[in-house]
């Protein structure tokens, strides 16, 4: 793991923003750093960064806190906001001056203007900038100093649908060349697009580490739909096969139809073939990305509620413990 | 630091309001002064000097604003994120930006003050008054003075700045401090412990740097300016400190 972020706690006031956080970000693919509006994403971020001071815990890179990083730029590029920029001064400016702060050259300033695609607006001042060409610029400042790790916070938000897609097939080609790449967002979608790997927060906890596509299919599950005018027989015949499986669930729809979790659709038409049973319909129905996102969140949200009014104070946490960070 | 420097000059020098602030400090001196030379008779060396040093007032504010704002248009765009982020060590970023100000300071009195020494000595001179900077008591040092006040009061506004982060806030104190604070303050406390008080408030204390012929009873240019320098960096100790602690 290239960044570990170990029970970092932060607390604004009497307002837990972040609680005991862990969770560990690999090199070679995106991470998806997911969970809705105030769920602590900037926080931990911020926290990451040295920008703002956890109560507890903290976060590393390749061993090592960000505070504690001689020259930083080389080793973590980062983007908070796209809009912490001087309205006043040019694109190229804004870059400079971080450049300058490790005696990375106008050459290089020139070349990542000019590979984010605003070199044509480099000398007007930033308050000219569209919302994309500022997160261009964004991007430009965290590629500065070629950076291993790559942090970003939302770097979709405001983006048209163009935009979204530039950005993640710059994210990908970046993983793809071994840097490692931690993302946030609350849209869920563009995660599903963007990512290999989940960390999902809310309420400044987490929720569930994992891959995304194990994500969806272990919240959202994946339900086949299945038409047939004789349904019993088929039914009688997908119990009797998988009836001692509780991950398997059938439901019926109506008199003709019925909802099966658990098994493939595949082998729902191999059961019917071998009855002779007729089927009109057999459709997968992922669950979507949002669903099992909601799912996760209101999970987490249920088992807080319970703890706080646990009087005893004792915690049963329903979910999996977060993979251990590896300490590399 | 050399890089940290130039990254802070690189900011400063960037935005207009940068030159706008200083063109003022030029301007509006050279303007004062010519004004003051052309309406006075049989102008002496050392008076067309302390004119000078009085109509510089002006460029100390402005000086205070462009400290100040060095640190505040940080705050208030929220670029203090990026730059902290680049360099994680804040009171080193804090003391390039004390050696920018400091700097640039200074530099814009010495144009300032030799700009406005120029054009009211013509003036003066067109009006038949013999000026003559020879012979002139403590001339060098009192010179020498102004430079350094305007480096300290450049400071003042940054030390503000820190503390307040917010432009109006810094811009409101730097204004109120000499012409309110420190005489409505210096004068009660005055009035009711000892009148030479108001004396060893940091700004009129540290005007004797400046002054041709300072008392030394009890202010002299040396215990002045200490006051002044003790004062501002106080203030930015205590404004770095805060910095460092602070969350951005």
């Amino acid at each position: 793991m290239t960044i570990v972020v170990e029970q970092l706690t932060k607390r604004y006031g009497s307002k837990v923003a972040v609680d005991d956080l862990s969770f560990g970000v690999r090199p070679g693919v995106v991470t998806g750093f997911l969970g809705p509006n105030g769920s602590g994403k900037s926080t931990t971020m911020r926290c990451m960064l040295g920008l703002d001071h956890p109560n507890a815990g903290g976060a590393t890179f390749n061993g090592r806190a960000y505070r504690s990083i001689a020259r930083p730029l080389h080793e973590v590029g980062a983007l908070l906001d796209a809009g912490d920029v001087h309205p006043a001064r040019t694109g190229r400016n804004h870059l400079r001056y971080l450049a300058a702060t490790h005696k990375i050259s106008n050459r290089r300033v020139d070349q990542m203007l000019e590979e984010v695609g605003i070199a044509s607006a480099a000398r007007k001042p930033v308050r000219t900038y569209s919302l994309g060409m500022r997160q261009r610029l964004g991007l430009a400042a965290v590629m500065l100093g070629d950076p291993h790790t790559v942090v970003l916070d939302e770097p979709g938000n405001g983006l048209d649908p163009e935009g979204i897609r530039w950005v993640r097939d710059y994210l990908g080609s970046l993983a793809h060349q071994g840097r490692t790449i931690l993302v946030s967002s609350h849209l869920l979608a563009e995660m599903a697009l963007m990512a290999t790997d989940l960390v999902v927060i809310g309420q400044g906890r987490l929720v569930e580490v994992a891959n995304v596509t194990d994500f969806v299919a272990h919240h959202g599950g994946t339900r086949v739909r299945v038409a047939s005018p004789q349904i019993e027989r088929l039914r009688a015949a997908l119990v009797a096969d998988h009836g001692d499986n509780t991950a398997i669930g059938i439901e019926a729809v109506d008199a003709t139809t019925i909802n099966v979790t658990g098994i493939e659709a595949a082998r729902i038409g191999e059961t019917a073939a071998a009855l002779g049973v007729v089927l009109h319909a057999l459709s997968d129905e992922t669950g979507s990305l949002e669903d099992s996102f909601l799912h996760a969140t209101a999970h987490r949200q249920e088992y807080r509620t319970q703890t706080m009014g646990d009087a005893a104070g004792v915690r049963t946490d329903p979910l999996e413990p977060p993979t251990s960070p590896d300490h590399s | 630091m050399g890089r940290l420097v130039a990254s802070e000059w690189l900011k400063l020098r960037t935005l207009r309001s940068t030159w706008v602030i200083i063109a003022l400090a030029v301007v509006g001196p050279v303007l004062l002064g010519a004004l003051f030379a052309a309406n006075t008779d049989d102008m002496t060396g050392s008076e067309l000097f302390q004119m000078t040093a009085a109509v510089s007032i002006i460029a100390f504010i402005l000086l205070g604003v462009l400290g100040a704002i060095s640190i505040t248009a940080e705050f208030g765009h929220n670029t203090i994120k990026p730059t902290f982020a680049a360099t994680p060590r804040r009171l080193r970023v804090v003391t390039a930006k004390a050696l920018v100000i400091a700097g640039s300071s200074a530099t814009v009195q010495v144009v300032a003050g030799a700009i406005a020494i120029g054009t009211a000595t013509a003036i003066a001179q067109g009006r038949g008054s013999t000026i003559s900077f020879g012979g002139i008591d403590n001339l060098v040092p009192a010179a020498a003075g102004l430079v350094l006040f305007a480096a300290l009061l450049g400071l003042l506004g940054l030390g503000f700045g820190l503390l307040l982060k917010s432009t109006p806030g810094a811009v409101a104190l730097l204004i109120l401090w000499p012409f309110m604070i420190e005489s409505v303050l210096g004068g009660i406390l005055g009035a009711a412990i000892d009148e030479r008080i108001p004396q060893w408030a940091p700004f009129t204390a540290g005007s004797t740097l400046f002054d041709l012929n300072p008392s030394g009873d009890p202010v002299g240019r040396l215990s002045g300016g200490l006051v002044l320098v003790g004062f501002v960096t106080a203030l930015l100790i205590t404004g770095s400190l805060l910095t460092a602690r602070r969350d951005t």
